[in-house]
């Protein structure tokens, strides 16, 4: 599905995606793993064309949609929820006649009601489900959740968890930047641990650890760094 | 797809070429139709200009430019016609004058709209922000007029001019102005008497009684004698200059008012008369004033005047103080 | 088209915009009913022909300031949110956003100055010219050449500078092209260096002024100067264009 070869970034003098190299197959739910300003942001970023890359590749299939959940999702506060999707569906030229349906059950799907409910009134959990609400618009191909479960209470962790394990038996792609590992290792099948735009190191659930979680795997890499 | 793209990239630069030519077209590269119009109507008056009585005195025997700032536009008179010539401007300041170019003489004036910001500007913030001054098309025929009497008297006057202010060098403006401002505007005394002269001047521009002008006259006089015991004889000398040689040009241009905004003329120039302007502005009125005493004396005066003597001496030789 | 709405929807929503249009109508008001006064050479001026010039030239004025005021801001608000990243991940190029936001910009000032000059009908009614109100739509369109290219130059100025830097240059750009007349004086005055500076800088101010006192012109039966409007859609041309060649790099 997608495939980044010797990634590249640099903001000044400093070079904050290194040499990136990694590959995401069809169907499976991929975690970007790193610290604050390990370049995992400003990797998604390149991939969704939101910043030129310095250097490197970025190898795509022809015709993929991409939907993308950011995490501190802005929406217009005088707007409604089912506004919100409308104005997006608006701009990705969805006819109205399917829209319509669309948002109802995507609302539904992310456990937000239809009402009249202004976003100026949104809790953050509820700004959080819209965010991954809007990014599913159009059956997107891929989907890259940044931050997907921040802000939510224990209840809509699960539920979005289990949705975007609902996703992934859809035959979704995902890409899935979380910091909460526990998360990560529930619903990830591979994943790769960034420090300081460098790959420091891979982590693949079919793999054997030799006992080791995911977090043993991220403060051993990360550590290492940090010597 | 393509063919979309290119035929959009077409009509966009079609869009701007017709703008260009577009403003090309319109651009004025000459005088503006307003300032045509100024000349006009200002050639127009001459007729009744020339019943006012000052021999010889005609506008178009001197070439008129209107200077935009970036430009000079001469106005050259081609039998019942003219011309306009573009040149560099010869003035590097703002000004409305009478101006030796070359071997003649020559009225620069602004252009009508420059003058009309000039006039915002120092009508203050109000006029400025406002963006109009209310200076009008007859305002500027009257400034023509003004400077084109200023050319005719260094045409023909120059040396009784000259003799007038004691053959002192006044060229340099500022210098006449400092002398007036210290010497009499800043002299209370000074001041005061010359406010209570104009009061006198502006009850005889309205006497045709010539024992009331006498009367008055008479008072006048006494004032001003009054007042050069107090005032060093460079200073007179200033004074009659201004007061002639300006005062007389004012009386033409006040004269052209008459004929355009009679409202006007009422308000400003006579209003100006008793009103006390501090620099040499003030005598511009007193001037005019006395012209227009003479007037009610004999009409006559200005075809002999040669600006030899100061007008109020001629006003009183003709009253016999 | 719904990204300029929504983006136009959120603007009449702020305060800014309720603000300086009472205080246009304020203006207008006192000025019609006679309570505020413009004097010229200190005699007060109250005949219409007049003072509908200068009436319309504090509404053009106004007008361009708060197309400034509408406009920096919104650009570099949608990047600073990150709205604009689920915008152009659905195949918008930052060029159609661009445009779209500029249009809102365009709709929202353009909605302000109506509304000014709505308070200019009150105080044609107030002087008797009912019978000159439909002149007043020509001499709207005229002066919303002048409110367009502010539109325009300060949406393309806030994509390639920084805020602050836009917003003074954006001002500075304004003042200097409402009081473009004066700038003209003072060149005609000043000579030498300062003289050649001053002509550059009249090369490249817009002249606002000029522009938008053919609306004064036209309500008052005058000549319109066909030439300023066609300059004034030359410089929108310009910065239409610019928005369109220039690109946040950085999104």
């Amino acid at each position: 599905m997608l495939e980044c070869k010797n990634l590249k970034k640099i903001y000044g003098k400093k070079c904050v995606v290194n040499n990136l190299s990694f590959s995401i197959n069809n169907g499976e739910v991929f975690a970007l793993l790193g610290s604050n300003g390990a370049g995992k942001t400003t990797t998604i970023k390149m991939i969704l064309g939101l910043t030129k890359k310095d250097g490197g590749e970025i190898i795509m299939h022809d015709g993929v949609k991409i939907g993308y959940s950011p995490d501190t999702p802005y929406f217009p506060p005088f707007l409604n929820g089912s506004e919100v999707l409308s104005y997006y569906a608006d701009i990705q030229k969805i006819p109205k006649k399917e829209s319509g349906e669309e948002i109802a059950k995507l609302l539904n799907t992310v456990g937000l009601e239809e009402d009249k409910t202004k976003i100026k009134n949104y809790s953050k959990g509820m700004l959080q489900r819209l965010a991954f609400a809007q990014a599913l618009l159009g059956s997107p191909d891929l989907l890259i959740l940044d931050e997907p479960t921040a802000g939510l209470d224990v209840m809509g962790r699960i539920e979005i968890i289990k949705l975007i394990g609902r996703l992934k038996e859809a035959g979704k792609t995902i890409i899935l930047n979380s910091h909460i590992l526990s998360d990560i290792e529930q619903v990830c099948d591979r994943g790769i641990i960034i420090g300081n735009g460098n790959l420091l190191g891979t982590w693949d659930k079919k793999e054997e650890h030799y006992g080791k979680s995911l977090q043993d795997i991220f403060i051993e890499r990360i550590g290492g760094m940090r010597e | 797809m393509k063919k979309m793209i290119i035929a959009k990239k077409i009509v966009i630069l079609l869009i701007g070429i017709v703008l260009v030519i577009g403003v090309i077209l319109t651009g004025n590269y000459s005088l503006s139709a307003e300032d045509k119009e100024c000349y006009e109507s200002a050639v127009k008056l001459q007729e009744n200009i020339d019943k006012i009585g000052f021999k010889n005195f005609k506008l178009t025997d001197y070439p008129i430019a209107f200077c935009d700032g970036k430009h000079d536009y001469v106005m050259i008179p081609s039998g019942s016609s003219y011309c306009i010539q573009k040149r560099k401007p010869v003035l590097d300041t703002f000004a409305a004058t009478a101006y030796e170019v070359n071997d003649h003489y020559e009225v620069i004036v602004p252009t009508k709209e420059l003058m009309s910001s000039f006039m915002g500007v120092a009508g203050g913030m109000e006029t400025a922000v406002a963006g109009d001054s209310g200076y009008n098309q007859s305002e500027q025929v009257a400034t023509i007029w003004h400077e084109g009497f200023h050319c005719w008297q260094f045409d023909n006057f120059e040396d009784n001019i000259s003799e007038l202010n004691g053959g002192h060098d006044f060229d340099e403006e500022d210098y006449g102005e400092e002398l007036i401002v210290k010497e009499c505007d800043e002299n209370d005394k000074v001041a005061a008497l010359y406010k209570e002269g104009t009061e006198l001047l502006k009850k005889a521009t309205t006497q045709n009684d010539k024992e009331e002008i006498r009367r008055l006259m008479l008072q006048y006089k006494d004032i001003q004698e009054k007042r050069n015991a107090l005032l060093d004889e460079m200073v007179q000398k200033l004074e009659d200059f201004y007061t002639s040689v300006e005062g007389s040009a004012c009386y033409i241009e006040a004269m052209c008012c008459k004929y355009l905004d009679k409202k006007r003329f009422e308000s400003y120039y006579m209003e100006n008369i008793n009103s006390y302007i501090k620099g040499s502005s003030k005598y511009y009125y007193s001037g005019m004033a006395q012209c227009m005493i003479l007037d009610n004396l004999d009409s006559t005066w200005k075809a002999s005047y040669d600006f030899s003597q100061p007008l109020i001496n001629i006003i009183y030789k003709k009253l016999g103080i | 088209m719904i990204i300029a709405v929504t983006a136009l929807k959120e603007k009449i929503r702020k305060k800014v915009f309720y603000i300086v249009s009472i205080l246009g109508i304020l203006i207008l008001v006192l000025f019609s009913t006679g309570t505020g006064t413009i004097s010229i050479n200190g005699e007060e001026i109250t005949d219409y022909k007049l003072l509908s010039p200068i009436l319309l030239n504090i509404i053009n004025a106004i007008s361009c300031v708060m197309a400034v005021v509408l406009s920096l801001n919104t650009i570099p608000d949608e990047y600073e949110r990150k709205t604009s990243h689920l915008v152009l991940i659905r195949e918008v190029s930052q060029r159609t956003y661009h445009a779209w936001l500029t249009a809102a910009n365009i709709m929202a000032s353009l909605l302000a100055e109506l509304i000014l000059f709505v308070s200019f009908l009150i105080f044609m009614a107030a002087k008797n010219h009912g019978g000159d109100m439909w002149k007043l739509l020509p001499a709207f369109f005229i002066s919303a050449v002048g409110v367009i290219l502010v539109c325009v130059m300060t949406s393309w100025l806030s994509i390639v500078l920084p805020k602050i830097v836009a917003g003074t240059l954006s001002v500075i750009l304004v003042l200097a092209g409402v009081f473009y007349n004066l700038l003209e004086l003072l060149n005609s005055i000043v000579g030498g260096f300062g003289g050649k500076l001053l002509k550059g800088i009249l090369h490249i101010v817009p002249n606002l002024h000029g522009i938008q006192g053919q609306a004064g012109e036209f309500l008052v039966n005058n000549r319109v100067d066909v030439h300023l409007l066609l300059t004034g859609l030359l410089w929108i041309y310009v910065f239409v264009i610019a928005l369109g060649l220039f690109r946040r790099k950085e999104v």
